[in-house]
């Protein structure tokens, strides 16, 4: 009996002390808000996957296999978040509407709508002839019972997006109309959402078995670590674009970054997201693979007026934000690669981008040493920098704003947070300052869940109820330039607030996150600027 | 034999029982939940609310109970948070995974101790015996997961010859599978031979101070049949403890090993589910080892008395 209690307390301590190295966890901060990345392109960049001169066309067949750094924890699209999602999403359903290449909203199983006067009734004629993986035809029942599940919280995570809508209702069998308990201008842009796709009536993904209307349909899903999807050969939308080339597709994950990246080298995958920078130049030595850049990835630090009494004058908050030096930041944290963010978090391709610069690009310690003085804090002050564990971007950044700190007389220290820990107190803002990861682009989501007082997702970060207020008016009107023009006294609004708040956020850098991939197998991949994966219906592989 | 069994079988499920108590308090105390893991994006009170319809908010205790029941009453090991599927549905995916590499790792591991236990037995004292003792005490002094890196950076990156990752059930492809498996093997298998050569020995040189083997090699018997026949045989014993033992120690190993190699086991589902504090997932990942454990140690012991008939399992 001793041996075997040692043994299995050996095992034990296994488990509990065996966790993965850095770099597994470090890519879970990234999709702190990746979910938020949609397809919404002002300026597309396209990077066609195919440098060489294509000898041949497209050609049917083989099994294009796609590597992400987050888990695929289980099939069913309309529930789960995280940007593999988007991703899986993409290949498997369809929404009512989506979003073309210019962030306009057009048809999609939807192939008209009305909207009443007053903003309130969205009625939506569905497309006839669509039909489920299953054989079934997509009606209007389907519709409402997709979205009662969405909009169910016990269920789904995206409830809160359809917080507005008061109910659905299939008007006929191919009518379905939604009811708004206000005005929301943004609602279109809501249902076009990736993960706003159809199931039929009652179904519920389980294991392997998943319906849905997409060009690929789910063959199999090993929970947490691979989904498989095979082409659907009666797609609906085939059209002119015809049915997908490829038989099969793999999406696994690979959290380790540099396992992730050798995968790719050694020929165990085709497509891999967030290469590992060490590995870089193995890859760009190579003719056969490129890194491009995929999802446009935020950073910036929460600060906590609760716990640190300076960060509550907005003088010493100034202070700061002109002293840091975000050029610095990038050229040493990202090589360069990726663009300063200051007031305005939003990417120039995306619509409510303001134009307005509040702060220089490079730091001013004289200025902010001024501002300090001003402030009553010319002696300094001290806090602690919480990191996502000890991922080297974040340490590396801290660093650097430790000494530029130091400067001023700013006694900064970094805290490593387990990474299992980092969410929930962060969210509870019982740290000094934490580095936050996240990914912008539905205007306004972003702006909602950052600072709203009762939907924001950093709980208790923002009191702010005037900022509430008018986030809940910017939302409403539905012709995007008068929204914009909201956001953007917003903004300033943001700005000028002071002692009444909470936290506050400090934008550092935007930076596309890597995607690697075998260009000799993998052809005609196309994805857009904010790297966000287009169907995989034009992609063929060469063997 | 029997009574013996019975009564073994019941001490292991009582030993199985204090682990997962002890797993689940320990767990349960740890901050942070699924929720929070799963709900990144949401306002608090969504969180507030997935925590009650997951059960999440009901003192540990009663979550404990609403957990043994069922594992009790039905053999159910509950549903996964994160995963969103049954624990034995989960389980039972990688369960090959995790068994095969273990098997293999074993096998391996006795393939190469063997030789050198002859080896050093027959040239005791001399520098063959010297070289292979340095060599296992090389090898129990680099981890496993040492090792892995090692191979998972030489033979997968920069010489390409063996897949870095991944697994291809052996039931699609053995010669694939295979293949899949040499380097994670490998890495547990070399360490735990290392093992096996040095402890091995000191009972094999004990042997061979024996009465019965001078008769044997004064009867004219070949050293081969003395050695296999004689010697191996009477230090089976120490050889079958060591062996249990080591069982259970490539199963701790495997759960870093697969977390290395991303081979879809039931080690890097206990990982992964414990940093999403996926307490259903994580109870039933030990559960899986700690049956493992009890049930090769009965195993060892039903085999003492086939390797000594003198040993009554009584």
């Amino acid at each position: 009996m001793k041996r075997w209690t040692l043994a299995l307390l050996v095992v034990t301590a296994l488990l509990l002390t065996g966790c993965p190295a850095p770099q597994v966890v470090e890519k879970t901060v990234v999709v702190t808000k990746e979910v938020t990345v949609e397809k919404e392109v002002v300026k597309e960049v396209v990077v066609t996957a195919t440098p060489a001169p294509q000898l041949t066309g497209p050609t049917h067949g083989g099994t294009l296999r796609v590597t992400y750094y987050q888990p695929f924890r289980s099939g069913d699209v309309q529930i789960e978040g995280g940007s593999q999602y988007h991703v899986l999403g993409t290949q498997v359903g369809d929404t009512l509407v989506r979003w073309d290449e210019s962030l306009i909203v057009v048809p999609n199983l939807a192939e008209s709508w009305d909207v009443s006067d007053d903003g309130l009734i969205y009625t939506f004629y569905l497309r006839q002839g669509v039909n489920f993986h299953n054989g079934e035809e997509l009606t209007a029942e389907d519709v409402v019972y997709s979205f009662e599940r969405l909009a169910n919280p016990e269920v789904s995570m995206w409830a809160s997006d359809l917080n507005v809508m008061e109910s659905v209702e299939a008007v006929d069998d191919y009518t379905v109309q939604f009811t708004l308990q206000e005005e929301y201008g943004a609602f279109l842009d809501v249902l076009s959402n990736w993960a706003f796709i159809m199931y039929p009536k009652d179904f519920v993904p389980e294991g392997n078995n998943f319906v849905s209307t997409g060009p690929f349909m789910i063959e199999k899903v090993t929970a947490g670590e691979e989904i498989v999807v095979v082409r659907n050969p009666d797609y609906w939308g085939a059209g002119d674009e015809g049915l997908p080339y490829l038989d099969r597709v793999v999406f696994n994950n690979i959290q380790d970054e540099l396992a992730r990246t050798v995968a790719l080298v050694s020929g165990q995958s085709d497509v891999v997201y967030a290469a590992a920078p060490q590995m870089k130049p193995h890859i760009t030595d190579q003719p056969d693979f490129e890194i491009v850049p995929g999802w446009v990835h935020y950073k910036g630090i929460a600060l906590s007026t609760f716990n640190v009494p300076a960060f509550a004058n907005p003088l010493v908050r100034e202070a700061i934000n002109v002293a840091i030096n975000r050029g610095e930041l990038i050229e040493l944290v990202h090589e360069g690669i990726g663009e300063p963010i200051l007031g305005d978090s939003e990417a120039p391709h995306v619509w409510c981008h303001l134009d307005e610069n509040f702060l220089p690009l490079e730091g001013d310690l004289e200025r902010a040493k001024a501002l300090l003085k001003e402030a009553g804090y010319a002696d300094g002050f001290s806090f602690k920098l919480a990191t996502f564990g000890d991922w080297p971007p974040e340490i590396k950044a801290g660093q650097i704003l430790q000494d530029t700190f130091k400067q001023l007389n700013i006694d900064m220290q970094l805290e490593q947070v387990e990474p299992a820990l980092f969410i929930t107190r962060v969210y509870e803002m019982e740290v000094d300052a934490a580095f936050v990861g996240y990914g912008y682009s539905h205007c306004d989501r972003d702006f909602r869940q950052a600072l709203h007082p009762t939907d924001a997702i950093v709980h208790s970060l923002w009191d702010n109820e005037t900022i509430g207020t008018m986030i809940d008016e910017a939302a409403k009107p539905a012709d995007q330039a008068v929204r914009k023009q909201l956001y953007a006294e917003l903004t300033e609004a943001l700005f000028a607030s002071g002692e009444d708040t909470y936290t506050v956020f400090l934008n550092l850098w935007r930076s596309p996150l890597d995607m690697a991939m075998n260009m000799k197998r993998v052809r005609g991949f196309e994805f857009d600027g904010s790297g966000a994966f287009r169907s995989l219906r034009q992609v063929w592989v060469s063997d | 034999m029997r009574n013996y069994i019975i009564r073994q079988l019941l001490y292991g499920v009582l030993t199985i029982l204090g682990v997962l108590t002890i797993t689940f308090l320990v767990v349960a105390l740890l901050p942070g939940d699924a929720v929070m893991m799963l709900l990144r994006e949401a306002p608090k009170e969504y969180v507030e609310e997935l925590r009650h319809a997951m059960g999440l908010d009901q003192p540990i205790l009663v979550r404990y109970v609403k957990w043994l029941i069922p594992l009790i009453t039905r053999l159910d090991m509950g549903r996964a948070m994160i995963l969103r599927a049954p624990v034995s549905e989960l389980i039972l995916q990688r369960l090959p995974v995790t068994v095969e590499l273990t098997i293999l790792s074993a096998l391996l591991s006795v393939i190469i101790a063997i030789p050198l236990w002859l080896l050093a037995a027959r040239h005791r004292g001399g520098w063959l015996d010297y070289i292979s003792m340095q060599l296992s005490q090389l090898g129990q002094a680099v981890p496993a997961f040492w090792i892995g890196t090692l191979l998972f950076l030489i033979l997968g990156f920069k010489l390409k010859v063996l897949p870095s990752s991944g697994w291809v059930p052996i039931t699609e492809n053995v010669g694939e599978n295979l293949i899949h498996m040499v380097m994670p093997v490998l890495s547990l298998a070399l360490p735990q031979a290392a093992v096996l050569t040095r402890t091995v020995r000191s009972s094999m040189l004990d042997v061979l101070n024996q009465d019965y083997v001078r008769v044997a090699y004064a009867k004219g018997l070949k050293t081969s049949t003395v050695m296999l026949r004689h010697v191996l045989k009477n230090a089976l014993i120490p050889i079958l403890t060591i062996l249990g033992v080591q069982v259970g120690y490539l199963l701790g190993g495997s759960v870093i090993i697969e977390d290395v190699f991303q081979l879809p086991g039931i080690g890097k589902l206990a990982v992964h589910n414990l940093r999403w504090r996926d307490v259903p997932v994580i109870q039933g990942c030990l559960l899986f080892y700690a049956s493992f454990f009890v049930g090769i140690n009965l195993i060892v012991d039903i085999l003492y008395s086939v390797a000594d008939p003198r040993i009554a399992l009584e």
